[in-house]
């Protein structure tokens, strides 16, 4: 019997392991693991303020922050009696999540996945070949992040995103300025899909299901049901009567099920359950939705980076002629001990948050379920499935594809407030 | 060159990502820095001697506090990048709840890993330079780094973001009724808040000259109470302790 051990998984937000016990040239056993330390925001976010929610939920993840900032407002809204978004404050936080998830899938595309498919070991080590390429990457990015900070005003923990409102007033300049530089890197992300299409994928098929938002009229980023490919369509709110929790031994490592087994969401389940929303320009570089195989994650990332620039394009076109313009609301949100729940999707997948907010506008009771704790699960199916083919191979290939397996799901391991291992 | 190398202790990664916000910037840098280790950068791990370390985060475990002693014995300077590394970062709330009830509360019955209440590496090593902000601001990370290419002193901005606020003649929001930070916090984010309307919730901690019983006091006559002065001071690590 040997062993191959992944102590760190490189590449990926966070600090994963794997583990591999491989017996006569067959794989045995599999298992993953993330060791990032608690930082406890469920318990730290019980008796703050209601207005504190966003700001203090943005710092569970810096790459996924505008998405947990939006989801915190969201579900603290909800907990509100009688509250309901205006119209313009809906789109512009949705022009935020559009620059948010393009910086996020960037990132995520060139910088930790795309090495892999060229053999190299960081995005900098291919300059000297791919120096062009790269350099648009850090264009798209920086550009995706300059327009988070328009509307969010900073790129990393935006400060505007308050439940209710956002702090400051918006004018045609400000949507002229954002729209400058979606139209700026729009043909890059055009390249993007192309690219993408075109890469040479690995085969990990796992036949499970897969979970995501769903409206049927877009591919919905900050509203919608929860639906999987075949099965049942919920309300967020009734989470609980679908998805299970559970501790597994000797891990006490929460993992989330559904029907007795793991599941995906993502880019991939989000493009399999809405790939009919998809824009035609971008529907020309991929039709084989739906399909399980992990490593398609990436595709779908790319494609929906180009259509969510198209979307964006469109919303504040619309927004500029219409002259619509915002400005914060006078009155403050008021509670009375209600919950409130709301499902966004992550760059990364369904993000669930939860509260109960007492009469005095304290939080009460919080529960955040992230995209990666959903997925945790399935990301060891994934190995199981996707390593035994190179069971004979070098180690060194064997670790290279489980990295590869785990990559295509560009996990946020800090994210996973609610995964940890006992040591 | 300068050898370097990007670390990571529990954290958001927050800062990780702002270091690679410097976008194409990062490609002239490496005329100079030769990135040694960064996991979310690059595959493979580096020995050598550092000449220069970045640290995110707060070490929350033992396991985080020897990662840390361990980095510090092979760098010949260490920076810690953002708030969590200079002070703790908003999971020293955790403090105010007690890590064991705070483990029930998320977890339930099972408590994991043993854990500690996150403080900055001040406290467990040396520390060359800080980086200030949740995350810390770009310019301030050039203007470090250039300073060691061209080996000139690095200095901490000791002036308050309210400051910031008057050179930029803003209406001071705390003027406006809002719980503003501003005058008991470092400056150097030019006054990134409250130029987005929103009142500073003190994200780069307290700096030398601030006078923070005026404020207590102004907070007092404006209405909120002592329990919502603490919250508002130990937000993003313990600054007040309860009387
Ligand atoms: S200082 Fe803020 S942005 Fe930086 S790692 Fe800590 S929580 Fe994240
Ligand atoms: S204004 Fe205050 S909270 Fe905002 S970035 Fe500056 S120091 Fe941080």
């Amino acid at each position: 019997m040997s062993e191959i051990n992944i102590p760190l998984v490189t590449r990926v937000e966070g600090h994963g392991h794997v583990n591999i016990r491989l017996r006569d040239k067959e794989i045995e056993e599999v298992s993953f693991g993330m060791h990032e330390g608690a930082r406890y925001f469920e318990a730290i976010l019980v008796d703050r303020k209601w207005s504190e929610v966003p700001e203090i939920a943005a710092r569970i993840c810096g790459i996924c922050t505008v998405i947990h900032a939006v989801g915190a407002a969201k579900a603290v809204e909800n907990a509100s009696p009688g509250f309901e978004a205006p119209e313009t404050l809906e789109k512009l936080r949705k022009l935020l999540v559009y620059s948010s998830h393009i910086q996020s899938h960037i990132l995520h595309l060139y910088f930790l996945a795309w090495p892999d498919y060229v053999g190299k070991e960081s995005a900098l080590a291919a300059v000297p070949e791919y120096r062009e390429l790269v350099k648009k990457a850090f264009r798209m990015k920086g550009k995706a992040n300059e327009m988070t900070e328009i509307i969010g005003g900073r790129m990393v923990h935006p400060c505007t995103v308050m439940p209710g409102s956002l702090t400051k007033s918006f004018d045609i300049d400000d949507l002229k300025r954002y729209r400058k530089r979606m139209a700026d890197i729009l043909e890059d992300l055009r390249m993007s899909a192309e690219i993408f299409a075109g890469l040479d994928y690995p085969e990990t098929t796992v036949e499970t299901e897969h979970l995501a938002l769903h409206d049927g009229k877009e591919v919905p980023l900050d509203h919608g049901d929860m639906k999987t490919i075949a099965g049942p369509e919920f309300q967020p709110s009734d989470y609980l009567k679908y998805i299970r929790e559970r501790v597994i031994p000797p891990n006490t490592t929460k993992r989330s099920y559904m029907d007795g087994k793991g599941f995906m969401v993502g880019a991939l389940p989000r493009l399999n359950i809405n790939h009919r929303f998809l824009r035609e320009e971008v529907r020309e570089f991929f039709s084989g939705f739906p399909s399980k195989n992990v490593h398609l994650n990436n595709l779908a990332q790319a494609l929906e980076s180009y259509h969510f620039g198209l979307e964006a394009l469109d919303m504040v076109d619309e927004m500029i002629e219409g002259k619509e313009l915002y400005s914060p609301p006078k009155e403050e949100l008021r509670f009375d001990g209600s919950e409130g729940v709301s499902a966004v999707e992550a760059p990364r997948g369904i993000l669930l948050h939860h509260y109960r907010i007492g009469k005095d506008g304290r939080v009460e009771f919080a529960n955040i379920i992230t995209p990666t704790a959903f997925n945790f699960e399935h990301i060891e199916l994934a190995l199981k499935e996707g390593l035994p083919q190179f069971a004979d191979s070098p180690p060194e290939k064997i670790k290279f594809e489980a990295e590869r397996i785990i990559r295509a799901y560009d996990p946020c391991i800090s994210c996973s407030a609610h995964v940890v291992k006992v040591e | 060159m300068i050898n370097i190398g990007i670390f990571s202790l529990s954290s958001c990664s927050g800062c990780l990502i702002e270091f690679l916000n410097l976008e194409e910037t990062i490609l002239d840098l490496l005329g100079f820095l030769d990135i040694k280790e960064a996991q979310i950068l690059k595959t493979g791990t580096f020995d050598g001697v550092f000449d220069m370390v970045f640290i995110e985060g707060s070490p929350t475990n033992e396991h985080e506090v020897e990662k840390l002693r361990e980095l510090r014995e092979r760098s010949k300077m260490l920076v810690a990048l953002g708030t969590c590394a200079c002070y703790g970062g908003v999971q020293t709330m955790v403090g105010d709840v007690g890590v064991e009830s705070a483990a029930k509360t998320q977890y339930g019955s099972v408590i994991p890993l043993k854990t500690i209440v996150p403080e900055g590496l001040g406290t467990y090593v040396d520390v060359d330079h800080m980086l200030y902000g949740c995350p810390f601001e770009r310019s301030e990370l050039l203007e470090l780094v250039k300073s060691v290419i061209m080996k000139m002193d690095y200095r901490d901005r000791e002036h308050s973001v309210c400051t910031e606020c008057i050179l930029r003649e803003n209406r001071c929001l705390l003027d406006k009724g809002k719980p503003c930070m501003g005058p008991v916090t470092r400056g150097g984010c030019d006054a990134r808040c409250p130029e987005n309307w929103m009142y500073c919730t003190g994200c780069r901690g307290e700096y030398s000259d601030m006078n923070v019983e005026s404020h207590r006091k102004k907070l007092r006559e404006m209405g909120y109470s002592h329990e919502d002065i603490l919250g508002m001071y130990n937000k993003y690590y313990r600054r007040l302790e309860r009387e």
